[in-house]
This record gives structure tokens, sequence and C-alpha cells, in this order.
């Protein structure tokens, strides 16, 4: 997958290419663009300039579920759920309408049991990790080839982030899945990523394998103060 | 004093069967459709060809919904997918939909009243009192539709998938799902029920070409009060019919026209919402 | 503009040419190009839809037959007739723009009102009995009634009246401000712009000018119906504004008559079926050609409205200026209270606080930045200090007076002024004018327009710094992201606020821009004793332009501090990398 592009000032010339399987995670200051280049990938910006190819398809002219619908994910920074329908119901929409339900359930009671049992229950009522937990798992259960991650971690205690990190980690040696993640959380993000790029003000300053870099050191050359 | 209740609701149900459509097509495409009073015409000018083919009024209840909902599967494609976004444009253009629809009508029928056959059930005597009971039957013919669409909205995949594009349109789409295809078949269900307004409307009123403008008028204002709710508009409907029927006995029938407009009005002001966003 | 009146001059010298049936229908289109002219002032260039100019035509109509009935017809009793229905035109539209125009309402509410107007017109009209003739109207209430060549230089010599006023409105100043509305209202409101009050005024007026157009229908074609009022006539002229070109003057006027015309011919022949296409050409025009005909036709209206500068698409040429003016700054008399108190102020969402009990004191030189992750409160803490009606609870002074529940435009009149997150500009105005309607917000002429501008000398530094200033006559929608954004500080320091909120100036800059906007903050600061409130991301901004930081995270204030205090604090670091121990 490459891209290039200039949207709205915000993105200067980004150029990335994922392997199938690779883990990369994206890292840099707020405002850098970093959301944005999620949500130009999942179809809900048109680059100004250049192209997006999603698993060796164009995406230009498609419409974002047209895109979700050739096998990637897409979990966004803010709502990402529907908080007044229950936990089925989210799940239920992103599943094709062949596939049951009930196994859907049975895969979310292995990576996240909390949920299993509480299908019933209005998705705006759980804790913030619960419907983080959601969030993910009704990702993970569509199959998705390529998976877009904007800060999943965002406010949430670091058990639940070792939650979430586990069931990522599982389900991506479980299967081929390539996994684009955008974090604050460096810690997080090192024990997931085999490569990491830094964005700055719209462009890509660096772009390497996260092999041989501890995240305290990369925390303090493009985050700290 | 049963007559009167009667009354109240009956002209209630009414307002809901003739507000709901519109609803539908606001909720789930954020698009206030000034065709709908035509998609009413329409639906009460089936029973006009259902009286030439010799068919009985009782099919007016199909043909009416069929009809309209054709002529909504004409029109989103043409027009209203080109506006998503322009809600201003959407009210114009709309507007100018209603024109034509109103003008062909005209064109086929003359602009005159039609004789119609209309269903005639006689009356029936509830606790003493004598009543129509083609305008009774209104009631359980609007519990049925209002049921049909709850467990339609509730129970089905279609009905899961519409509530969340009217959640969050966006996150649907992350989720794969189809908008397009979502707003189209709403506009058409929409413009259907419409048809099916009109329908039910004939043996209560005259049929010419602008039969659907008043009601168009009053369930603007209504939808505009209830935002996307159906309970709430099931509550307006009781509300503001009640008001115009007792108004009408207070004053006289001008004051009872202009009854729900007026209170609309006010009860938006003090609302003081952005009701688009609600 | 002398187009416009060079083409109904010219219709009117024609005027003796035209047959009696033509001249007669054009009395009619005459009039009623009136009202698309007052419709195109709403809503091509205020953006106020209203279908209600039908009520104030028809209001002006039935009060001079209603009068003529009654008294007996005269001329002088026209005049009179004329007067006091263009009063009550103008007190029904008073309580209408009251109705419609204040913070909480939309356009949508004010089409709706202006929507059940016309029914009611029509239904009031109805049940008036003897009064109002009912459905059958009012007809031969002028006794000597008016030659059709009277009617005509009547008629015609209001239209030139009207669309002459309309168009040196349009072009002025006031005409700027208004168009400033249409393109964007909470941008005008932060500059003080009162913009309720604008359009209850304007509303007014074009209910006035609506009524007698009507009166003299009335008195011209010595008949009136009730549909004059009515729901039809009123997205009727709807229809003639959007069809000839919203906010082109001459293309509602042209499409009003032409249609009117057409209409006279046509509902003879193949009545309904003109009609229908009417409709349909009303349908394209809107779905595909939003421009109306104007648009259309495209070059031959641009070339004359470029030669007779009628605002529109193009921009006018000419010599605009713009300089420094040398007022010196009052160093404001020094009080005991500090410029900005806020007392612990919270704005909450449901249960979801997203701000919760801040409170901060500052003086004019302060330079205080607010940095914090997403979501931590920052804007919604600004806006609580701009906006009186948006905190939950808690108090802000400015200067020491409390703005209560204050809206932005008055607050803005305060001193405060807000530069928005996204360049908040007006994309259809030229530099020039965003710099004009900031400047003269306060009272613009309604028909001079300035050319040579006077802006305070912080806002003269931006726009030199950038190169705006050569770009005066830009379009302000072909400007860079960039200049969009220093456009958008200018216009705010044009109002000369003493506290002024940024939230992400640097945003999208680059790295020239950035140290250039740093030094014209800091001279502001230091020159002129302004108070500068920022929100930034960019944390090396922050560090060098700061006298003050305050962290902000999940809405609590959990710093207030100078810059190496902040930076140094380990609190800070753990937010920003994102090291659990900064959570909760």
């Amino acid at each position: 997958m490459s891209s290039g592009y200039g949207q709205a000032s915000v993105l200067h010339d980004v150029s990335l290419t994922l392997q199938a399987g690779e883990i990369m995670a994206i890292v840099g200051r707020n405002g850098m663009g970093k959301s944005t280049l999620l949500r130009t990938i999942a179809g809900f910006l048109a680059p100004t300039q250049g192209s997006i190819q999603v698993l060796a398809h164009p995406t230009a002219q498609k419409q974002p579920f047209e895109v979700a619908r050739m096998g990637l994910g897409y979990v966004a920074q803010a709502r990402a759920l529907f908080p007044d329908l229950t936990i089925q119901e989210n799940v239920a929409l992103a599943l094709a309408p062949r596939n049951s339900l009930d196994d859907a359930f049975a895969r979310i009671g292995e990576i996240f049991p909390v949920l299993a049992d509480r299908r019933q229950q209005l998705a705006g009522t759980l804790s913030g990790g619960e419907q983080k937990m959601l969030i993910l798992a009704r990702a993970l259960i569509a199959d998705p080839r390529l998976l877009l991650i904007d800060e999943i971690t965002e406010g949430l205690q670091p058990s639940v982030r070792e939650t979430l990190r586990l069931a990522l980690a599982t389900e991506t040696a479980r299967r081929s899945m390539t996994v684009v993640l955008v974090e604050q959380d460096l810690a997080f993000a090192f024990a997931l990523a085999e490569r990491y790029a830094v964005m700055k003000l719209g462009r890509i300053v660096k772009d390497e394998p996260t092999e041989g870099r501890q995240w305290q050191e990369v925390a303090r050359d493009h985050l700290a103060v | 004093m049963v007559g009167l209740l009667l009354d109240c609701l009956t002209t209630s149900a009414l307002l809901f069967l003739v507000t709901v459509g519109l609803l539908i097509i606001f909720g789930m495409m954020r698009i206030i459709n000034f065709a709908h009073g035509a998609f009413i015409t329409v639906g009460a000018y089936s029973s006009v060809v259902a009286g030439q083919y010799g068919l009985s009024p009782w099919l007016t209840l199909i043909l009416g919904p069929l009809a309209a909902g054709a002529i909504g599967a004409i029109a989103e494609p043409l027009v209203l997918r080109r506006l998503y976004g322009r809600q201003l444009d959407t009210i114009l253009a709309t507007w100018g939909l209603a024109l034509i629809i109103t003008q062909l009508v005209t064109l086929k029928f003359g602009r005159g009243t039609q004789p119609v056959d209309s269903i005639d059930l006689g009356t029936v005597t509830v606790l003493g009192t004598p009543y129509s009971s083609y305008r009774l039957a209104v009631i359980p013919l609007v519990l049925v539709l209002s049921i049909a669409i709850l467990l339609i909205l509730r129970r089905t995949r279609y009905g899961l998938v519409g509530r969340a594009v009217i959640m969050d349109d966006d996150l649907a789409q992350t989720l794969g799902v189809n908008v397009k295809r979502v707003r189209f078949t709403s506009f058409v269900l929409g413009s259907a029920i419409a048809g099916l307004a009109g329908a039910v409307l004939v043996p209560m009123s005259s049929v010419d070409p602008n039969l659907g403008l008043p009601w168009l008028i009053n369930a603007f204002l209504i939808s505009l009060l209830v935002g996307v709710s159906t309970t709430a508009l099931a509550f307006a409907s009781l509300a503001l019919g009640s008001a115009q029927v007792l108004v009408g006995l207070s004053f006289n029938s001008v004051s009872a026209t202009l009854a729900i407009p007026v209170l609309a009005v006010v009860l938006l002001r003090l609302r003081a919402h952005g009701f688009v966003r609600g | 503009m002398g187009g416009a009146l060079l083409a109904v001059a010219a219709l009117l010298a024609s005027g003796p040419l035209l047959g009696d049936y033509d001249r007669s229908i054009l009395v009619q289109g005459m009039l009623f190009a009136v009202a698309a002219v007052t419709v195109d002032i709403l809503w091509g260039y205020t953006g106020v839809l209203s279908y209600a100019q039908s009520v104030f035509f028809g209001l002006g109509a039935y009060g001079l037959a209603i009068y003529s009935v009654e008294f007996g017809f005269s001329w002088t009793g026209a005049v009179i007739a004329i007067v006091l229905s263009a009063v009550a035109a103008c007190v029904v539209a008073l309580l209408l723009g009251l109705l419609s125009f204040h913070s909480k309402a939309d356009w949508l509410y004010v089409a709706t009102v202006t929507f059940a107007a016309t029914f009611a017109f029509e239904k009031v009209i109805l049940a008036g009995g003897s009064l109002t003739g009912s459905s059958s109207g009012l007809s031969g209430f002028v006794l000597q009634p008016v030659g059709i060549a009277d009617g005509y230089r009547l008629s015609g010599l209001l239209l030139i009246a009207v669309t002459l006023g309309a168009c040196l409105l349009v072009r002025s100043d006031a005409g700027r401000v208004m168009r400033a509305i249409r393109e964007n209202e909470g941008r005008s409101q932060y500059l003080g712009i009162r913009v309720h009050r604008v359009k209850i005024l304007l509303f007014a007026v074009a209910a006035c000018v609506a009524a007698i157009a009507g009166s003299l229908y009335a008195t011209t074609q010595n008949v009136v119906a009730p549909d004059l009022g009515g729901f039809q006539l009123g997205t009727a002229m709807v229809i003639w504004a959007a069809v000839g070109g919203r906010g082109t003057l001459l293309g509602p006027v042209g499409a009003a008559i032409g249609i009117n015309h057409l209409n006279a011919y046509l509902s003879g022949s193949i009545p309904f079926l003109w009609q229908l296409v009417l409709g349909l050409v009303f349908v394209l025009v809107v779905t595909y050609a939003p421009g109306g005909a104007a648009s259309l036709i495209g070059f031959p209206i641009r070339w004359l409205q470029s030669k007779l500068r009628v605002p529109g698409g193009s921009m006018p040429g000419g010599l605009l200026t713009v300089v420094p003016h040398m007022k010196a700054h009052e160093a404001s008399a020094r009080t005991t209270r500090p410029l900005l108190e806020v007392t612990d102020v919270s704005r909450s969402f449901g249960s979801f606080h997203a701000v919760k009990a801040v409170a901060l004191a500052a003086d004019g030189g302060e330079i205080v930045s607010i940095v914090g992750p997403n979501g931590a409160g920052k804007s919604t803490f600004m806006r609580c200090i701009s906006d009186g009606g948006y905190r939950t609870s808690g108090s802000v002074r400015v200067a020491g007076s409390d703005i209560g529940r204050l809206t932005p435009d008055v607050i803005s009149r305060l001193g405060v002024g807000q530069k928005f997150q996204t360049a908040s500009v007006f994309a259809s105005l030229s530099v020039f004018e965003c710099l004009s309607v900031a400047t003269r917000a306060r009272r613009p002429s309604i028909w001079r327009r300035t050319s040579q501008l006077e802006i305070p000398a912080p806002a003269f530094e931006i726009i030199q710094m950038t190169g705006l200033d050569r770009l005066l006559h830009h379009t302000v929608s072909g400007l860079s992201h960039g200049q969009k954004q220093s456009l958008e500080l200018a216009m705010v320091m044009c109002t000369e606020p003493r506290v002024i909120l940024l939230d992400e100036p640097t945003a999208g800059l680059s790295q020239t821009e950035r140290a250039a906007i740093g030094a014209v903050l800091r001279k502001i600061a230091t020159d002129h004793l302004a108070l500068l409130i920022l929100v930034e991301h960019d944390l090396d901004f922050v560090q060098e332009i700061s006298s003050r930081v305050l962290v902000l995270h999940h809405g609590e204030l959990l710093m207030d501090g100078t810059v190496s205090e902040v930076v140094s604090s380990e609190l800070v670091q753990e937010i920003y990398t994102g090291s659990p121990a900064g959570m909760e």
C-alpha cells in the first residue's frame, strides 16, 4: 500500500508501504496528522494528491463502506461505537448477514469474556475500558486483513491496556493481519509493533524497525517537551 | 362527549399517519421532503384510477403506496442523492418535485375535484353515539402501522442498520454499511407511507391536485417538533390533534386549521433548539 | 448597477411600443420583481430564506383595497393606505423576526415560521367575511382606474428605485456585512456583529418594500385575492430568485418578469404543461446549477457585472488600500482587578464533565498557553470565556465586568476576540472585504463603500508579513490554508480586542509562518498590553512564546506555572509521553 497526498495542508507527501502481516505504530504529538492519515486511508477524506492502495486495490472513488468491505477495519479515535445500541447489536452490524452471531460471541468470549455474558446491555452503559474492548472485538470478528487503530489506549487504566495488548497480540499471532496503530502510549505500541514511524507537522520524519530501539528513547527524542 | 373524544383520537391518528413517512425520511436522510404532500396526493388519486378500472376501493390501500413509492424510487437517484448535505437546497428541490408531481396529476386528471367511489362502512354506535366506522377504523390501522414500523426498526437487520445510520452514519460506513442503499430504501418507504396516507384520506376529503398541501404544512411542523422519535410523534399527534378539535369546537373552523401551525411555531420557539440536530 | 437601470429604463421606454396586454402583464411582472428583489436581499445576500414575502405583498394589496372600500378611493387616501399597510407589514415582520432570529433558532426555523405565516394569511383572509371579501377577494375599489400607461410608469419607477437602492445597499459596507453573515454567521458574531439585529432590521425593511409593491399591485390591477399573500406566491418568489440566480439582483428581477410573462401567455394555451416545465426547470437549477440562470448565462452577466460592479462572482477592480491607523493605543486605565478573571468555570454535557471548576486570573501583557492531550477540555474552556451562554457554572469577568449570559457579539464588544481552530473566514469575500467587515462591524454605512481602510497596527503587521496586503482583491476561498489562518487572526485584531483567545493558531502553518506569527503575538502582548490565551499542541512554539502555561487534563486544571516549571514537571512528561503513571 503506498500513498502520498497533501490534504488541507495537514498531510504532506506521506508515503507508506506495509507488508502483509506487518504491525506498524505511528507516533507523534497531537495535531501532527496521524488521525488524518488513518481517515484518508479509510476513505473518508480524498487525498488531494497521490493514491492509496489497500490490499492491492486502489481506493480512489470508493465510498468508505466499500473500502471496509475490501477487508479494512478502522477503529476511530472518537465515537467508535453506538452507545444506544446493545453489545449484540453493535457486533451484529459489523458481521456479514450470513455469519452467525453466536459464533462471533463464542470468539469474543475467548478474548473478552466480560462482554460475552452481557449481550443485551446497552454499549453506552459499559465502562470506558469495556467500551474499548467492544470496539476492538467488533473490529476483530469481521476478520479484517488490514486494521487501522486510532489511539485505543487513550484514557485507559494500565490493566485494561494490558488486556487490549494481549488480545491484539493473540489475534495477530493466530492469523495474518496487517495492523496500523496510532498511539500516544509508546510502551503499548512498542510491545506490539515491528516497525514505527514518527509524524511531525504532517510528514513522516522517521520510519524504522522497532527492534533495538527503546520506547523511552523515542519518547524522549520525539514526544517530550 | 364520546363523539368529541373519538374526534380527537381519529384526528390524532390521521396526523400520525401523515407525518410518520416524513419522519422516516428525515431520520434516515436528514432531508425535509417537501414533496411529501404531493406523495399524499398521488396516493389519493390511486382511488380515481381504481374507479376508472372498476377496481374495489379497498385496493387503493395497496395501489396508493405502490404508486407513491415508485415515484420516490425514481426521484431519489435523480434528485435527492445529489443534494445530501445541502439541506436548504433539498427543501427547494423537493418543493420543485412537488410542483412537477402536482402538475402531472393535473395534466392527467384536470384541476377539479374528482368524484370517487370511496370505501363506505356506514356508522357504528359507540356508547350511544353514532360514529363513522371508517374514521374509527383509522385508529387500529395506525396502531398496526406504528407497531409494524417499531418491529421493523427493533427486530430486523434493516431496522438495526437503519438505526445505526440515524445515530452515526460515518461509523456505520466503517462497519461496511451501504449508507446509500439505506437512504434509498428509506426514501421509498417514506414515500409509500405518504401514499398510504393519501389513500386513507380519500373518504374523508375531496380529491383534488392540492389535497396534500395543508397536510404537508402540519406534517412538516410536527416533524420539526419531534425530531426523529416515533414515540414523541405519537404524543405530539395526540396533543396537537386534540388541540385542533377543541379549538374548532370552541371557535370556528378557520382557527381550527390555524391551531396546529400556531401551536407548533410557539412550541418550537420555547423549546429553542436546533431541531435538525436534535 | 447602471445595467439594472438601463434594462428597466429600456423596458419603460419601450412601453409605448408594446401592446396594452403586454404592458398590463409587465406591470404585474415589475411589481413581482420588486418582491423578488427583497427575497434576493434576504436570501441571496444575507442567507435568510423567507417564504413570507408574499404575506407582506398581500398585506400591502389588501391594505389598499380595504382602505379604499371603507373610506372611498382618492389619491391622498391611497398614499395614506400605502403608508399604513407598509407600517402594518413592518410590525408583522418585526414580530416574525423576533420569533425567528435569536441565538437558538437556525435557518430552518425561519423558513418554518415564514412558511406557516403564508398559510395563516390565507386563512385569515378567508375568514374575513365582507371586510376581505373572503375567497372571492375584493375588486373595483379604485373608482378612477389607473390607465395602463400610468400604471406602467408607476411600477417601473418603483422597480428602478428599489433595484437601485438594493444595488447601493449590497455594494456598501453594510452589504459586505450582510454577505459576511451569509457566509459565516458564527464568525460574524464573534467579530461583534449583532447578527440577529441586522436580520430583523433587514426583514422589516424588506417587508415594507414588498408591502408598497403590493399596494401598487392593488391600485393598478383593481383586484385582490387571498392567494396574493399565500404559500404558492411565496414559494414562487423564492423560485424566481433561485432560477434567476440568488445574490445577483438582476437575475431575480429578470426571472420574475420573464416567468410572469411566459405564465400569462402559456397559461392560456398550455396551462398545466407550462407549470410542469417551470417545476422541472426549478428542480434542475437547484440540483445541477445552484447559481441559477445568472451563472448559466455566465459570461455576459459577469462581463456586465465587472463593468457595472454589482458584487457577485468576480471581485470588482479599483484601487484598494489598507493602512495602519496611527491612533495611539490608550493604555487602559489600570484597575486593581485583573483583565480576565475566571472563577470555577465548569461545562458539562449530561453526565460528562468537559471542564471542571477551572480558575484563572490573568492580566494584559501575559501570554498564557493551555496544553493537554486531546479531549482535555481546552477548546471548551475557551468557549466558556467568549460565549456567556456556554458554561454550566462559574463566573467570568472581563476588565471587571461580569459577562453573565451575554452572547458572543456583545462579549466581543467588551474586548474579547477569538480565533477559531479551523480557519473561519468569509469564503466568497475578498481579503479587503473581510478586513473591512471586521473593522467596520460596529456601524457600517448602508450606501457608501470603503476603498481605503485604516486598520489597527497589529492587524496591519499580520497582513504585511504574510503577504496578504498584496492579495487584497483576491477571493478568500482561493487562499492557502496558512493565509486563511493569518487572515482570520488579522480580522480578530481589527476589532482591537484586549483579551485574545487563539485556538491552535499555528495548526497547518509552515515553520517560517509559525515564527512570524509568534513574533506578532509577542508584540501584541508587549506593545498593546493585550492578554493572549492560546490552545496549542506545538510544545516548541508554546515554550518559545508563553509567559505562563496551564495544563488541562480530563477537564481539570493540573498545573499553572511558568514555562520552565511546567516543562520540568514529571506530570507533564507523563501525560505527553503516554506513560501510564500519568493516568488516574
